[in-house]
């Protein structure tokens, strides 16, 4: 009779710990699966060029010179990016910082201060009379878009830095 | 009865009790064990079935149409040229996808019926908009479809079907020839979750692995040559204020190329606008098939299918013909990577 009960309990628990093992497992797997579906990873392909407007006889009307950046941005990962742009940072040859914005992938014309933002929603620059956005959007898992944006700025930079930024799905 | 049966007889009462006290013990304890283990595997479960709700979130799909179906008779004023061989079938609109994964080989699965019930179009087609944006009339049609080799002559593109983003909105503008007159049709969007459907194949075939294309390539422009070597390279172009009126030729020389279905990529980012009025007028004429041409800001960017070259010989691809003085070349690259299509 002992030895009827302890098989029965020893069968019993066994295949409970085999059905844990394979819960487990199965868990483990899914976690993993969603920790891929939720990281989005940006990487780019992208040109900046510093605009000395006053050097060329077709920009000589234009009181900034802009740091223009364009080229293709792509979501490599498996999750969406949120929230999705370029970090743009930007020195003058003395060190002093022209630029400091993250600015949407979606582009356009953009100023960094009050004069060169009035400039950039002219009409020269806007048929809408007013800038684009500064709004980040999203770009999908797998996705590529192509990027242009000008960024009137006071003075000359001479170097910079951008970095793509974008958040992952909760 | 004498006092060692006595002692005896309780001693056996006694293992008796022992023995029993030590099977129910045992049968709690394993019903304890079991029981707590029943808790944790509908714990398990339960977290399973959450994170499987979370897969089915991430990973679905909803594709959104909001279509205009007409069908257009062949002999609608509004042809190009008048007066068609058949009638056409033209679906415009856009369709989107609400979910948050990616629709694979996404298409419109179209069946359309004559009045007596006769099955005309029963094909999928891709979700394809207008071809280019070069604002030539000729060239800047729909995609066509045929629905057998006789409707086919007014072109057909190609049924390949693409991927749609989470979230992303497509225009969709595109006509399919047919046999007789269709009174009644249904458009359903159709799409996979993975990027093969599985049932195409009934035994897994290795994906192929694409071959990196090798092209040698020179690119002349405003009558300056540009060589690039095998792989693509970038080279710099004068700043150049361009001429009104004034043709502005992209010629390209592919000396040799690997492989097929690739594209090549020519990017030119200094091609500026000096201001963006509502006057600007620019040319832009293609002169080979499967030209796309996408302006977008201060830059232009143009793609070839490289089969669509000649190979040795001089392609003219591309010409640019400012009617403002708007236009010019700054800082101005030539790219030319190549690139897998």
């Amino acid at each position: 009779m002992f030895a009827c009960v302890s098989s029965y309990y020893f069968y019993a628990i066994t295949s409970q710990d085999l059905k844990f093992a394979q819960l487990n497992t199965q868990e483990q797997t899914l976690k993993v699966q969603i920790a891929k579906l939720k990281i989005a990873n940006l990487t780019t392909a992208l040109q900046e060029n510093e605009i000395v407007t006053s050097d060329y006889a077709a920009t000589k009307s234009i009181p900034y010179n802009y740091l223009y950046v364009s080229g293709t941005v792509t979501n490599t990962g498996e999750g969406n990016a949120f929230n999705a742009g370029l970090h743009v940072d930007a020195y003058s040859a003395a060190g002093s910082i022209e630029i400091n914005m993250t600015f949407p992938l979606s582009g356009g014309t953009f100023g960094t201060d009050s004069r060169t933002d009035a400039y950039a929603a002219s009409p020269q620059y806007s048929s809408t009379g007013s800038g684009p956005s500064l709004q980040l959007g999203k770009l999908a898992a797998g996705e590529t878009v192509e990027v242009n944006i000008q960024i009137f700025h006071e003075g000359v930079v001479t170097n910079w830095t951008v970095t793509p930024v974008w958040t992952n799905p909760q | 009865m004498k006092r060692e049966n006595l002692m005896l007889m309780a001693v056996l009462l006694a293992v008796v009790v022992l023995f029993l006290s030590a099977i129910a013990g045992t049968i709690i304890y394993c019903n304890r064990v079991i029981s707590a283990g029943n808790s944790k595997i509908a714990s398990l479960n339960a977290q399973i079935a959450s994170l499987n709700s979370q897969m089915t979130n991430l990973t679905s799909v909803n594709i959104v149409t909001a279509l205009g179906v007409t069908e257009v008779p062949a002999n609608s004023p509004n042809n190009y040229p008048t007066q068609l061989l058949y009638n056409h079938l033209y679906i415009s609109g856009s369709v989107t996808n609400t979910g948050e994964g990616t629709a694979y080989n996404a298409g419109l699965h179209v069946v359309a019926r004559e009045a007596d019930g006769k099955v005309e179009v029963d094909m999928t087609v891709p979700l394809v908009g207008p071809q280019n944006e070069s604002g030539n009339e000729i060239t800047d049609f729909a995609p066509v479809f045929g629905t057998d080799a006789k409707t086919q002559i007014y072109g057909n593109d190609s049924l390949r079907l693409g991927n749609l983003f989470s979230g992303q909105t497509l225009s969709i503008s595109l006509g399919i020839f047919h046999e007789g007159t269709v009174t009644n049709w249904t458009i359903t969007p159709v799409w996979t979750l993975t990027p093969i459907p599985t049932t195409l194949f009934l035994t897994p075939k290795p994906t192929p692995t694409p071959k990196v294309i090798t092209v040698i390539t020179s690119v002349t422009f405003n009558n300056q040559n540009y060589e690039f070597g095998t792989g693509g390279a970038s080279e710099s172009i004068p700043d150049t204020s361009m001429a009104v009126g004034a043709n502005y030729t992209l010629v390209i020389k592919v000396t040799d190329y690997e492989a097929s279905n690739q594209s090549v990529t020519l990017g030119m980012v200094g091609f500026r606008e000096s201001y963006s009025g509502t006057d600007k007028v620019v040319s832009l004429s293609p002169s080979v098939t499967g030209l796309e041409i996408s302006p977008s800001g201060n830059g232009l960017t143009v793609a070839w299918n490289v089969e669509a070259l000649s190979v040795g010989a001089a392609n003219p691809v591309l010409t640019i013909t400012p009617s403002t003085d708007n236009y010019y070349f700054q800082n101005a690259t030539l790219s030319f990577p190549v690139t897998v299509k």
